[in-house]
């Protein structure tokens, strides 16, 4: 992944995006310890931390969550009486392959930083970030722009609890000549 | 689940590698449990004939959680994850059979008396590379010491 400086000329409304923060949203769910031994259980960890409250307790002072699983905890509901909107949880990533008008986007990596730990009953917000977009560039798909996506996600107390960075790549295929 | 410290482990040591046997059910049940109703991962008709993969496949998370479980199965409860990274080569589908594993690459006491060690772990489907992650975890300097008391500025993943 090779996104340039900041210098090269964006098209709007993409040059007005940079270092904006967009999309900042509460989730609609609170911290649940069902989803945590749902997901401890596909994977079979028996960690006593996320099944046992008194280990929890003593390791932290507070059931707490995975640090791995924070991106859950903001995902919006299948549906709501009160909430049609069609915000996805990486907006941004399809805000730009639409802006630049490109078939296909992906998301190459990320990594995630963990703060605070998100703890049973958190109502955690979130919001994007677009750090960088690069000029086009020719790679064995195709022909495109690499992006990169901060998402934050802060607790009730505005507390940073993570931070997840996206590397992305939008493009279309080259037709050979 | 025994607890390991910072002193016990050397760069170059290798996990004991965790195997299992990824099924359709917990495909789905790891997308459920993290909130992700994508159909990539629960819809076999539109993971196949849509989006032309072989089947469903495992959300990020659920690759996470397995490094996770990797980690703590090896090390112990009190180690606390500060940084993970995760590159994706190639999907884990339902059916899968896999291997997850990694080896401590370097470690460090950091200013606030914090130790950290970090791996390079693999996920592999028939000793092929899926997934590899590059993670910081903190682990005890000894029975005294919890990361995860730590707070503030004794905190720096």
């Amino acid at each position: 992944m090779t996104p340039s400086d900041a210098s090269i000329d964006l098209p709007e409304p993409v040059a007005g995006w940079v270092g904006q923060l967009r999309y900042q949203r509460q989730a609609q769910a609170l911290v649940a310890a069902t989803n945590v031994c749902a997901l401890c259980a596909a994977v079979e960890d028996a960690n006593p931390a996320w099944w046992d409250s008194a280990v929890a307790l003593e390791l932290l002072g507070a059931e707490f969550t995975p640090p791995a699983m924070v991106s859950s905890w903001t995902r919006p509901e299948l549906w709501r009486p009160d909430d049609h909107s069609e915000v996805m949880p990486l907006q941004l990533h399809y805000d730009l392959k639409a802006a630049f008008d490109y078939p296909t986007a992906l998301v190459s990596g990320f990594e995630s930083v963990f703060y605070q730990p998100a703890v049973l009953n958190d109502r955690l917000s979130s919001s994007q970030l677009l750090q960088k977009v690069s000029a086009e560039k020719t790679t064995r798909l195709g022909r495109g722009r690499f992006w990169v996506i901060e998402v934050r996600y802060h607790n009730q107390d505005e507390a940073l609890v993570a931070t997840e960075q996206f590397d992305c790549f939008g493009y279309r295929r080259e037709v050979e000549s | 689940m025994s607890q390991a410290y910072y002193s016990e482990r050397a760069v170059g040591d290798s996990l004991q590698p965790l195997e299992l046997a990824v099924t359709t059910t917990a495909v789905v049940a790891g997308a459920m449990a993290t909130r992700d109703y994508s159909p990539l991962h629960h819809d076999y008709q539109y993971a196949t004939e849509t989006a032309g993969h072989a089947d469903i496949f495992l959300n990020t998370i659920h690759q996470g959680a397995l490094f996770q479980r990797l980690l703590t199965d090896n090390l112990g409860p009190r180690i606390r994850l500060g940084r993970l990274r995760i590159a994706m080569k190639r999907p884990v589908y339902a059916g899968s059979a896999v291997t997850v594993n990694g080896v401590l690459t370097h470690k460090a006491i950091d200013d606030f008396g914090c130790g950290w060690l970090h791996f390079d772990l693999e996920l592999l489907v028939a000793d092929e590379l899926a997934s590899s992650s590059a993670v910081s975890c903190a682990v005890p300097l000894d029975v005294a010491d919890n990361p995860w008391q730590r707070r503030g500025e004794e905190w720096q993943p």
